[in-house]
């Protein structure tokens, strides 16, 4: 039993990374998500008679026996606007937080009253569930005239992820129960769409071209397919790698909704932004900081921007646009069909879907190595002592790192033959394949991992390059390996491996 | 640092009842649940689907039909929920109160708010027509696709008429 317990412990605090900027991020974007394409309001609700009030027999609009008055509701309304103001720039974050679920969990009892339970409770949880990791810890009011240590958790990350799990298993079993009968003649998939074009009028995008698809082998197989993704990620919760894996196909999953079955799922995208690498994407290996003056500007020109947004918010459309072109005197026949947020959908997913990539693509796999000696807590970079583009890349950082805050070292050195020997201790002393980069803390990263990390630890500007991250890193290091390749017969090699000069020899080990 | 024994027994404690969500599901769908939607019907491919439409007609004293826009009277409700409204005569018929294991779930509709509702149905068809009316007739239309053969065929027929009184109290 202990055995077990401890197992699951390793689980809960273990299955996925956190870092402090990673969920302060995750919490920006999810509230400027909710700022950009909606605030939840439920002012609107009062405007009907009590006849209409249906609530579901177990949930709290149960206890009362008609609509809440309009002031309580726009009460409501106005706590949830500044609740995600407060939550975009971390004040109060973890109140604010668990305030946010509340109050939003209070008025979709009475939204789904009128007979039907619309499913966006992953987002409506998430709040609460990410008070509890610290998600204000970083780049808020809450961090600021603090020493920026405040303790983050992973186990609401697993939390998130157990319900994100459980919500898509809900989802898959009935459809398990009922559509794995390997009879061609019924159709799940096919249903949906059906009955969405017939019942919903959800004609765009692709869904024509799967209404003229007629094969009952391709139905059957959209039917095995979708039951298999919302079944089988219970099983993807034991392994961090299979999860993200699990996001990317999600995503895809998702893309798939919208194109066939013009269905957008758009409040599971800032849910899915939390698990996304985002301590990949901030400088200095995940340690940045934003000092006050500049969260504040920050913040300040965040809502300055929304502000627009949100008043134009429904009064833009297609249509819109194509009267604006025609004013102009440029003919735009642009499908009136489309609207402000399926503008949004279409640039919200295919950007979800980016970020999936990412997660499926970039986890790293740092080795932890013992750190030579002399280095201090500094970086060390190890390059190919006797190639030219490997030396002139070092010439490129040791003119950037004014502070001195990286050592240097050839593979063909010492130390960096040990690193060598304990990276590809069965390859040999074969040719060298990549530039390593080893953290204070020794663990080790390789290809375009290290290149970007160190050009983003230069700070400034070069904190830009972190954008790359959002590529997955099998292609990443696709490239690099295609330029390490040829790195000798484009840019040449030395005959002997590279000596520092006197003055550079403090960067050296 | 030994890891907090609370959360392993907060874990341990909500494991089953994401369990018990989906039992209770089949009696009546709570919320807030972590549940998302099944949609697990199925659609016989070598026979017709029927999609049903709805059209709303005002009917004054005299019987003169006024047809509207169900958008136009329901305007403060999202349109995906129109269809469950409109199933429960506009909100003047008694909701739906099950009883299980000695459990009632649901509040029944009293007297006083189905008169409630029909006045404001009165009202909001009054400014919306300038009619009287006395009830509310909704046709159902059945447009039933054959996917038999490539090239779709499609036939709509009014398959049912019902009535919302909006005269008397509702007592």
């Amino acid at each position: 039993m202990r055995p077990m317990l401890e197992r699951l412990d390793r689980w809960i605090h273990g299955f996925l990374p956190v870092s402090a900027e990673g969920l302060a991020l995750s919490r920006i974007f999810f509230a400027a998500y909710f700022l950009l394409i909606g605030i939840p309001t439920f002012s609107w609700i009062s405007a009907n008679p009590p006849g209409f009030f249906s609530p579901p027999p177990l949930s709290l609009a149960a206890a009362f026996s008609t609509f809440p008055p309009e002031p309580l509701l726009l009460a409501l309304d106005l706590a949830i606007c500044v609740l995600l103001i407060f939550l975009l720039v971390g004040f109060k974050t973890k109140t604010t937080s668990i305030a946010l679920s509340l109050a939003w969990i209070v008025g979709n009892s009475f939204r789904f009253s009128f007979g039907k339970i619309d499913h966006s409770i992953m987002a409506v949880i998430t709040p609460a569930v990410m008070a509890f990791a610290g998600w204000g810890a970083r780049y808020s009011i809450d961090a600021r005239g603090t020493d920026n240590r405040a303790e983050v958790k992973a186990w609401p990350l697993t939390l998130l992820a157990l319900f994100l799990g459980f919500g898509f298993f809900s989802a898959g079993l009935p459809k398990l129960l009922g559509w794995v009968d390997f009879d061609l003649s019924t159709q799940g998939a096919r249903g949906w769409l059906v009955s969405g074009w017939h019942d919903l009028s959800r004609r765009r995008l692709l869904a024509p071209f799967f209404m003229r698809i007629h094969s009952p082998w391709f139905w059957e197989a959209m039917d095995l397919s979708a039951v298999a993704f919302e079944v089988g990620v219970l099983f993807t919760l034991a392994r961090r790698t299979a999860f993200r894996a699990y996001l990317f196909v999600a995503m895809i999953f998702h893309l798939l909704n919208l194109l066939m079955l013009n269905i957008g799922f758009l409040t599971l995208m800032p849910v899915y932004v939390v698990f996304a690498p985002w301590e990949r994407m901030s400088a200095n290996g995940g340690r940045a900081r934003m000092n006050g003056l500049a969260s504040y500007r920050a913040m300040t020109v965040a809502l300055a921007a929304f502000l627009p947004l949100y008043l134009l918010r429904g009064r833009i459309s297609v249509d819109t646009a194509a009267n604006a072109f025609s004013h102009l005197g440029i003919a735009a026949d642009l499908n009136g069909a489309f609207d402000y947020n399926w503008i949004v959908t279409l640039v919200v997913i295919p950007a979800g879907a980016l970020i999936a990539v990412a997660l499926a693509g970039s986890a790293t796999t740092a080795m932890k190595a013992e750190r030579p000696a002399g280095a201090g807590g500094k970086r060390i970079i190890f390059f190919d002592g006797v190639c030219n583009l490997c030396n002139g890349y070092v010439d490129f950082l040791i003119r950037r790192d004014r502070r001195r805050r990286l050592m240097f070292a050839s593979l063909q050195s010492e130390p960096g033959q040990a690193l060598e020997r304990k990276r590809r201790p069965t390859s040999g002393a074969g040719e060298i394949d990549s530039i390593l980069l080893m953290e204070a803390d020794g663990r080790v990263y390789e290809r375009s991992d290290a290149v970007l990390k160190v050009v983003s630890a230069l700070g400034g500007g070069y904190r830009l390059v972190a954008v790359f991250w959002i590529v997955p890193r099998l292609l990443r290091d696709l490239i690099y390996r295609l330029v390490a390749r040829s790195r000798y017969r484009v840019f040449g090699r030395r005959d002997a491996c590279r000596l520092p000069t006197a003055e550079e020899r403090v960067s050296f080990l | 640092m030994a890891p907090d024994r609370r959360i392993r027994w907060l874990f341990l404690v909500l494991i089953p009842c994401l369990l018990l969500q989906l039992r209770l599901r089949e009696i009546t769908e709570p919320y807030p649940a972590i549940l998302l939607p099944a949609g697990a019907s199925l659609l016989h491919s070598t026979g017709d689907y029927t999609a049903y439409e709805t059209e709303l007609m005002a009917v004054d004293r005299d019987g003169r039909r006024y047809p509207f826009a169900t958008a136009a009277l329901l305007d403060a409700v999202p349109s995906n929920y129109y269809q469950y409204v409109i199933a429960r005569g506009l909100g003047t018929r008694a909701r739906d109160v099950r009883k299980r294991l000695g459990v009632q779930f649901g509040r029944p509709l009293a007297p006083r708010q189905i008169a409630e509702t029909k006045h404001w149905l009165r009202s909001k068809l009054r400014s919306l027509l300038d009619v009287d009316a006395a009830r509310i007739d909704v046709l159902t239309f059945a447009v039933t696709t054959t996917y038999t053969t490539s090239s779709p065929q499609q036939r709509r027929a009014l398959a049912r008429t019902s009535s919302v009184d909006l005269r008397g109290d509702g007592q």
